[in-house]
């Protein structure tokens, strides 16, 4: 457990400090006109660069003097296939919206969460996602006029 | 007492039949929400935004007040039932509600939410009435400097006081802040940390860092979790009708902690976790019988809930008279203000004066509906807990992901949201509080605009905010509330608050 702490909190600290360092850097590679020298758009960008080293630096000196503070979560016990799912369902989503439609795509989200929070009732999981994505895409296209893909099912509809 | 007058006026807007119409849709929603696990009041308002855009904007907001309220009601109903707290603001109801529940006593725990959030809800509204108007003339004598000064004081108040770290809430309020800078400056055209990615050039919208970071972000959270995948739905057992001692334990409570709750939501300190657990400690040295706490005391039950519900009016009073929002709920609320136009602040009640007034009304209004949607009927809302998690779960991420391509039908936000959902998965993995993110991509920007005012006006002189006596006490007691903790833990004094929170 204190291990885990340990590298958590220096994985954070790292991350952290490489946002700021990236903000910073790419902040430096605007051209700000003299007359805003003093109050221009980099000013802000900046303050937050820097405040993110420092909370970075932070994690990093309290990871280094043993971990006072307990960074993990309570357990360690993580379910990483039900993430595996979800991240699946989700990517999925992402490239098969346009092509697949709403419905379809959106279905296979649904099913795939559901699997993930460990339903095994798959018929039923997916009659239940069938049909609350029809709802869905019918109430959101023909009633409140927000189009979405209607993918290889268009010709259907 | 013109604020009488006001109040009449903005009652004659909220009582015509639309206006009723969305305040019964917005309390029947924020119970819903509010029931519901997983959901919130700051995702279901950053969802609807793009649905309301074309909507009358007095209706909207009368919608989304009554959700935001509704969702404090509904959350105390999954707390009791459910042990796991609808919102943050009912933690600690569901450790004691639930423990009553368990020893049969659900209904009258149910009972006693209910009357202490009305109660609490409709005194909190009545102080909002009033300390509006007072507000509103301090808030006309702000400049730019003490705008600015403000808004670092309700920065650090938030991080410092949400979660269970200084640390952690100043780390989520910097990414936050790094978040809402994004994108094509407004003063001067230049794009600002897109590096070089189109689709960053618009910024990022909040909704997207919304439903990401609540949504997304929360679901994988509880699917990574065996142990909070299953939990216990407790029947309502007991008569709805609290008895003589009930009562007699619950009236004193509920008035303490509405007294507790308004201020810490009209202070910049953020949301409704700590007067929540303020009023559990108080109750509990107060009480007759303390070892009573843990295993089911009506105080700790009656209190909280009053207490959140009351900070819930609080939050309004900043957010409506000097746009400042202290909550992440109120700085979604002040997103959908400017999708309208609407720039909160004192302007707003001289200029849209019968669109606040009649919000205000509405909250009195629906603070009775909600009353009766959540004690009468509150068996049609406990048959919602029956949905099994995998089919909830399933629902809320098709929506997240509906929402969000809705706003462009873009791919492009659905990577964003994705990544925005992991963020706020190792966030709650690692104990980061969510709420500094949102309220400093909101506030962030807007402080920065403040800033550069002030520095216009002073032509370059960054002493204007600490020759301007105002804007120097803000920034002062940011300094304050920063190094108060370090200096507590040097005096020896241990922070009770902080482990309680954690």
């Amino acid at each position: 457990m204190k291990q885990e702490s340990r590298t958590a909190g220096i994985v954070a600290g790292l991350l952290l400090a490489t946002l700021g360092a990236l903000i910073a850097l790419s902040t430096s590679q605007m051209r700000i006109a003299p007359n805003y020298a003093k109050m221009g758009p980099q000013i802000f960008p900046y303050v937050a660069a820097i405040a993110l080293g420092v909370v970075g630096l932070c994690f990093l000196i309290q990871a280094f003097r043993t971990g006072s503070e307990k960074l993990a979560a309570d357990t360690d016990d993580t379910d990483w296939k039900a993430l595996g799912l979800i991240a699946a369902g989700f990517v999925f989503e992402i490239l098969f919206i346009k092509w697949l439609g709403f419905i379809l795509a959106s279905s296979v989200l649904f099913f795939t969460v559901s699997l993930g929070f460990g339903s095994r009732r798959y018929v039923r999981d997916i009659i239940i996602a069938l049909v609350m994505t029809t709802i869905a895409y019918f109430t959101f296209t023909k009633l409140l006029n927000l189009q979405l893909p209607a993918g290889v099912l268009g010709g259907l509809f | 007492m013109e604020a009488m007058q006001f109040l009449l006026d903005g009652f004659a807007t909220a009582l015509t039949p639309t206006n009723l119409m969305w305040c019964l849709v917005g309390t029947t929603l924020g119970t819903l929400i509010g029931i519901l696990p997983g959901i919130g009041p700051a995702l279901t308002i950053a969802l609807l935004l793009p649905v309301t855009a074309k909507l009358d904007p007095t209706g909207a907001f009368i919608m989304f007040a009554g959700l935001y309220y509704g969702a404090m009601y509904g959350s105390s109903t999954t707390s009791i039932l459910l042990n796991t707290p609808g919102e943050s603001g009912s933690i600690i109801t569901a450790v004691e509600g639930n423990m009553m529940a368990r020893r049969g006593r659900g209904a009258a725990a149910l009972s006693t939410a209910a009357i202490g959030s009305f109660i609490a809800g409709t005194i909190g509204t009545l102080l909002l009435t009033f300390l509006a108007p007072v507000f509103v003339k301090l808030a006309l004598r702000f400049g730019p400097a003490e705008y600015f000064g403000l808004m670092i004081f309700a920065f650090t108040a938030a991080s410092a006081l949400l979660g269970s770290s200084l640390l952690r809430g100043v780390t989520s309020l910097i990414l936050g802040l790094a978040l809402g800078l994004t994108g094509i400056d407004e003063l001067t055209g230049q794009p600002r940390l897109s590096f070089g990615i189109l689709s960053l050039l618009d910024g990022i919208d909040v909704v997207v860092v919304a439903v990401g970071l609540f949504a997304v972000g929360e679901a994988m959270h509880i699917a990574s979790r065996k142990d909070l995948r299953e939990a216990e739905v407790l029947a309502v057992k007991g008569s709805l009708f609290m008895n003589r001692e009930e009562w007699g334990r619950s009236w004193k409570p509920w008035l303490r902690g509405t007294a507790l709750g308004f201020p810490f939501g009209v202070l910049p300190a953020g949301g409704t976790e700590i007067p929540t657990f303020l009023s559990y400690f108080m109750e509990k040295k107060l009480a007759k019988n303390p070892e009573e706490f843990g295993h089911g005391a009506i105080e700790g039950v009656a209190g909280p809930e009053a207490a959140n519900n009351a900070a819930v009016a609080g939050v309004l009073v900043p957010l409506l008279t000097l746009g400042l929002p202290t909550s992440a709920t109120a700085a979604i609320l002040l997103v959908a203000f400017q999708q309208y136009g609407l720039q909160p602040g004192p302007q707003l009640f001289t200029n849209s004066g019968p669109l606040v007034w009649g919000l205000i009304a509405s909250l009195y209004i629906g603070n009775v509906m909600l009353l009766i949607l959540n004690l009468p009927l509150v068996g049609l809302w406990v048959r919602l807990l029956a949905i099994p998690a995998p089919l909830l779960y399933g629902g809320i991420m098709v929506f997240s992901a509906l929402g969000v391509y809705g706003l462009n039908h873009s791919a492009a936000d659905l990577i964003i949201l994705f990544i925005l959902g992991i963020v706020g998965f190792l966030m709650r993995r690692y104990g980061f509080p969510i709420a500094p993110v949102i309220i400093g991509l909101i506030l962030g920007p807007l402080a920065e605009e403040q800033f550069r005012r002030a520095m216009m006006i002073s032509q370059g002189d960054a002493s204007v905010f600490v020759t301007h006596p105002l804007a120097l006490f803000f920034l002062v007691l940011s300094v304050l509330i920063l190094i108060l903790p370090w200096i507590l833990k040097k005096l020896g004094a241990g922070s009770s608050l902080g482990e309680a929170a954690s």
